[in-house]
């Protein structure tokens, strides 16, 4: 590069460009933080409830682990089987835990699309949203997870967008519905959440 | 049954949509990049351009080299001198260009410049080949855009250079960025888009690829144009034309420059006024004389422009000409910004026959300058009716 | 023209389409820097004669080096680092390959590992390993429908683990595409059939399913438009030149537009039933289009009504109401089907229950649907179909499918909106 910056040196003076080093958006980080969360806390919860997600952790290998989160730099959260098969929610630490699958968002903004619910997850997996570290189909059964359990935490009308099909009251007892709701939330906000926070800081 | 004899060569990705700003750090670390050189026109940091493109950065972990803002409307090759030092100081390992034309060339010609560690560009004008790659070159169309932007020609200092190595790695069409400043500079976008993909369907070697890219952008442009003249800020609008645009850029960088593009090029840069002038004064003169003389464009352009429903219901005969009655139409959208008549620029009349010498003279340009000086001649006597 | 909140398309390949589109690769390689490629292709493709073609066309403007032919069925990771090792030990500077899915497959796979100087393949597994443009590769696809020559995968096979190995980068995709009718001359009838269904179906789903989007809409229509006028006629003239090349032209724009916009359930199953019976992929593509269509219509009328102006070309599309086209389209998909079974003498198949191997026996035994309807869940196309499918859908999808009944419409479980 020296050859260039011989001569066009003189007329050029390059402080009046400077280098630039982009901020960061801490209140949507917190936000998707918060989300990640509360998600990661239900699906503990509904892998004890919901016959469904039980179903898929336990078709998925012993002690798997995985993380959803938002590259390059978080936030995370961390979900796995422990060793009697328990799915646990670790926290948003990535440090000294065996991670057998990772998701990330691309990019905090479409992080946001994809928790605002403005794009369902399989629209943001059809725009490209997702890096998927491993393997393939252990990410589709997490992403089924993750629908089930926001049909669980949220109302109809919020839900509707952010799954394909919403599952009909014929399928699911509406007494049965509403109880496994009630529980997860029950469950996710136990002082289990204080436990699991402690130990991430 | 025509011919699939051709070849056919598009290296952009094209990302569109929403965060798709938000995607560059993502395209810069799969091309193994991390600290881009941002290359940018004054008008654009005034609009504050640079300001979205650096939040679209937060969290991202990469580091902008600099923002270089000096382009204004003309191409030099000491613009790109310049980008190149600084891009050399400051370690930078890919280029972003925010802009339309010359900021895209100049990026280019930067490129040229850091990838070969020269100081010679012209030597690749001359004929030397590009032995090396280029840096991954991100371009971001913003305001007006002249169609060269998404293709393989760079103009510097008057002076055209055409390769494959040439093309942008990703093209980012983003609503922040497309908005265009003026009514008059949405309008001149939107007539070079159009010319770019009918010189795509006007081509004698038929290859669907390149008829395809000419359909989206017609299609593009169809819908889209009159509102995005109408209000030129408006996001939706500006969005689809700048994919009309890169669409046709594409398709015409694969296509024998047609009769009016050639022209109005080289008129551009005899009398400096925009390529889009001339292809709104010219086109309907030259368009019936194209027909005559290489044959009518292909009906596509009548499927891209009127859709499906117009193409299925129009006779077979007489959809190459109704593609060429809605053509026009679309153009004659521009009425307000653009002038109509060749009398109305007051060009004298050896700028004219230089210019027609010129084209005729180029290698690219299957025509001759006769042919050039018929079409002035019956523009004008289209003028005087 | 239809623009979705956020798209992104990308078809790098330069496509070289024409009778003598082989002569002029070696132009094409110089201006890569490059003129000693390593041919890597099957068995199959060397014995029709094709290499020795290529070699004649290129004549001595390249020095040729070995021709690799070892590649297996499903490609397979210890063969690309076998033939990685042979280019470095042979000093080649390029790959051309010639062939199938398998084979273009593979020397993706190859590219990877001599371009980015590793030792094995399992060293670049996982995402955005592949960072740096690779060394020039050309592809003579030797069928009319993998479209891999547009794809931006390569699938290798690690027979040890039994898993299938998934490399994802903008960077495989090949330098050079070359189309020439001399490439598929030796296809047998069948098999163009069969290929050139499977490059309909990713048309047809890449127009209708989740990640569509403006330049594959395009690119899409004009490759059905091209195979329904071509298709009936190559299977019984193959001597036709002309229209084989419309036909690669179609496979390879289909690729573009698949690749580009990702493809839904009759790619889904037709993995899965692939997966678990090996059955050629053309078929179950086939069979399962005109299912893949009814299950999808209520949200995508609109988009599989306007396949028709491609199937059936404008004069059906101009004649037909707008509320009839859909089933027209699906009408039109199970004719063609029944017209390449009679074509073929029966060896098209219509149904699951008519797929048949070389020794006659069926291959998609009823017994296996529940167990086809099960392992759906783990394949990608799942996430990109329209409308939500579970095993239970599928399994009802199958049933009919291997009968050859239309699907009871009543029994599609329609979820929310469009």
């Amino acid at each position: 590069m020296k050859s260039i910056s011989k001569s066009a040196n003189k007329t050029l003076n390059i402080s009046r460009y400077p280098e630039i080093r982009p901020g960061t958006k801490l209140i949507k980080k917190g936000y998707v933080f918060v989300m990640l969360l509360i998600v990661g806390r239900a699906i503990e919860a509904a892998a004890k409830v919901d016959e469904s997600v039980k179903k898929i952790f336990a078709d998925l290998p012993d002690r798997f682990t995985f993380y959803l989160g938002v590259a390059p730099g978080g936030p995370y959260m961390v979900v796995g089987k422990d060793r009697d098969g328990n799915v646990r929610y670790h926290g948003w630490n990535l440090h000294g835990k065996k991670i057998d699958l990772g998701m990330k968002i691309k990019n905090i903004e479409s992080a946001i699309k994809v928790f605002t619910f403005q794009e369902s997850t399989a629209q943001a997996f059809a725009y490209d949203r997702f890096i998927v570290e491993g393997n393939l189909p252990q990410a589709l059964a997490v992403v089924r997870v993750i629908d089930i359990v926001e049909v669980h935490l949220l109302p109809k009308v919020i839900a509707g967008l952010a799954v394909k099909r919403y599952p009909k009251w014929s399928e699911l007892s509406p007494v049965k519905k509403h109880l496994n709701r009630v529980r997860i939330y029950l469950k996710s906000f136990s002082p289990g959440l204080i436990k699991v926070i402690y130990r991430n800081l | 049954m025509q011919k699939l004899h051709y070849e056919f060569y598009s290296q952009p990705k094209i990302t569109s949509g929403a965060c798709a700003l938000e995607s560059i750090p993502t395209e810069l670390a799969s091309n193994d990049a991390h600290k881009p050189l941002v290359i940018t026109g004054r008008e654009h940091t005034r609009r504050r351009l640079d300001k979205s493109l650096i939040r679209a950065f937060a969290d991202s972990g990469c580091r902008l080299g600099g923002i270089f803002d000096e382009i204004r409307d003309y191409a030099g090759i000491g613009l790109a001198r310049q980008a190149a030092v600084l891009f050399a100081e400051r370690g930078c390992d890919a280029i972003v260009a925010v802009g339309g034309g010359p900021v895209a060339d100049v990026a280019r010609a930067a490129n040229l410049l850091v990838s070969h560690d020269t100081q010679d560009l012209f030597r690749f004008f001359n004929g030397t080949p590009q032995e090396k790659r280029l840096k991954p070159f991100i371009l971001i169309p913003a305001c007006c855009t002249n169609g060269n932007e998404s293709g393989k020609t760079i103009t510097v200092d008057n002076r055209r250079l055409t390769s494959d190595f040439l093309y942008p790695d990703v093209i980012i069409l983003d609503k922040r960025m497309t908005a265009a400043c003026t009514r008059r500079c949405a309008a001149q976008s939107a007539i070079i888009a159009m010319d770019n993909a009918v010189t795509a369907f006007l081509d004698t070697e038929h290859s669907p690829m390149k008829d395809a890219f000419a359909h989206a952008g017609i299609g593009f442009a169809a819908a889209s144009l009159k509102k995005a003249i109408k209000r030129p800020k408006n996001k939706k609008h500006s969005l689809a034309m700048a994919n009309a645009g890169v669409m046709a850029g594409i398709a015409a960088a694969n296509a024998t420059p047609g009769l009016v593009r050639g022209l109005a090029e080289e008129l551009e840069k005899i009398t400096g006024i925009s390529r889009a002038v001339f292809i709104r004064i010219f086109t309907p003169a030259a368009l019936p004389w194209m027909t005559r003389k290489t044959g009518p464009p292909r009906e596509d352009l009548l499927l891209a422009a009127g859709g499906m429903s117009v193409y299925a219901n129009t006779p077979e005969q007489q959809r190459p000409q109704k593609g060429v009655e809605i053509l026009l139409s679309l153009l004659d959208e521009t009425r307000e910004q653009i002038p109509e008549t060749l009398a109305s620029l007051k060009l004298p009349a050896y700028q004219l026959e230089k210019a027609c010498v010129h084209a005729g003279s180029r290698k690219d340009f299957p025509f001759s300058a006769q042919d050039c000086l018929e079409i002035i001649e019956q523009t004008q006597k289209g003028d005087r009716r | 023209m239809f623009m979705p909140g956020f798209y992104d398309f990308c078809c790098r390949a330069k496509t070289i389409s024409g009778e003598n589109a082989i002569e002029k690769i070696p132009g094409h390689l110089a201006g890569l820097n490059a003129n000693r490629p390593l041919i890597i292709t099957d068995k199959g493709v060397e014995g029709a004669g094709l290499i020795d073609m290529v070699r004649d066309a290129v004549g001595d403007e390249l020095q040729i080096g070995p021709v690799c032919n070892n590649v297996p069925v499903d490609s397979d990771y210890k063969v690309v680092d076998e033939i990685a090792g042979i280019y470095s030990h042979e000093a080649c500077d390029s790959i051309i390959a010639v062939g199938g899915g398998s084979v273009i497959d593979t020397a993706k796979g190859v590219n990877i590992v001599v371009s980015l100087g590793g030792g094995s393949l399992l060293d670049y597994q996982g995402a955005g390993k592949v960072r740096k443009r690779l060394n020039p590769l050309a592809i003579l696809p030797t069928t009319t429908g993998t479209g891999s020559e547009m794809t931006l995968v390569a699938v290798i096979a690690d027979p040890d683990r039994h898993v299938k190995m998934l490399f994802t980068s903008y960077f495989l995709l090949p330098d050079l595409a070359v189309l020439d009718p001399r490439l598929t001359k030796t296809l047998p009838s069948f098999l163009t059939a069969a290929t050139a269904m499977d490059a309909l179906c990713h048309a047809c789903e890449a127009y209708y399913c989740m990640e569509k989007n403006p330049m594959s809409d395009v690119f899409a229509l004009r490759a059905i438009r091209a195979i329904s006028e071509n298709l009936l006629h190559v299977v019984k003239n193959p001597d036709d030149t002309q229209a084989r090349l419309e036909l690669a032209n179609a496979s390879t724009m289909a690729g573009v537009a698949f690749s580009n916009s990702m493809v839904g359930m009759v790619h889904n199953i037709g993995h899965t039933i692939g997966a678990l019976c090996h059955v050629p992929h053309g078929s179950c593509m086939s069979i399962l289009l005109p299912y893949g269509m009814e299950y999808n219509l209520h949200r995508r009328a609109g988009e599989i009504g306007e396949l028709l102006f491609a199937l059936g070309g404008p004069e059906m599309y101009a004649q037909t109401r707008r509320t009839d086209r859909p089933e027209k389209v699906i009408e039109l998909v199970r004719r063609l089907n029944q017209d390449l079974h009679d074509a073929t003498d029966g060896r098209h198949p219509r149904f699951l229950k008519e797929i048949y191997n070389s020794r006659g026996e069926q291959m998609v035994p009823q017994s296996m649907l529940p167990e086809i309807a099960r392992n759906i869940m783990a394949d990608g196309a799942r996430v990109y179909n329209p409308e939500e499918l579970l095993p239970d859908d599928a399994r009802m999808v199958l049933e009919h499918a291997w009968e050859g009944t239309a699907l009871d419409r009543r029994k599609i479980k329609r979820g929310g909106k469009k």
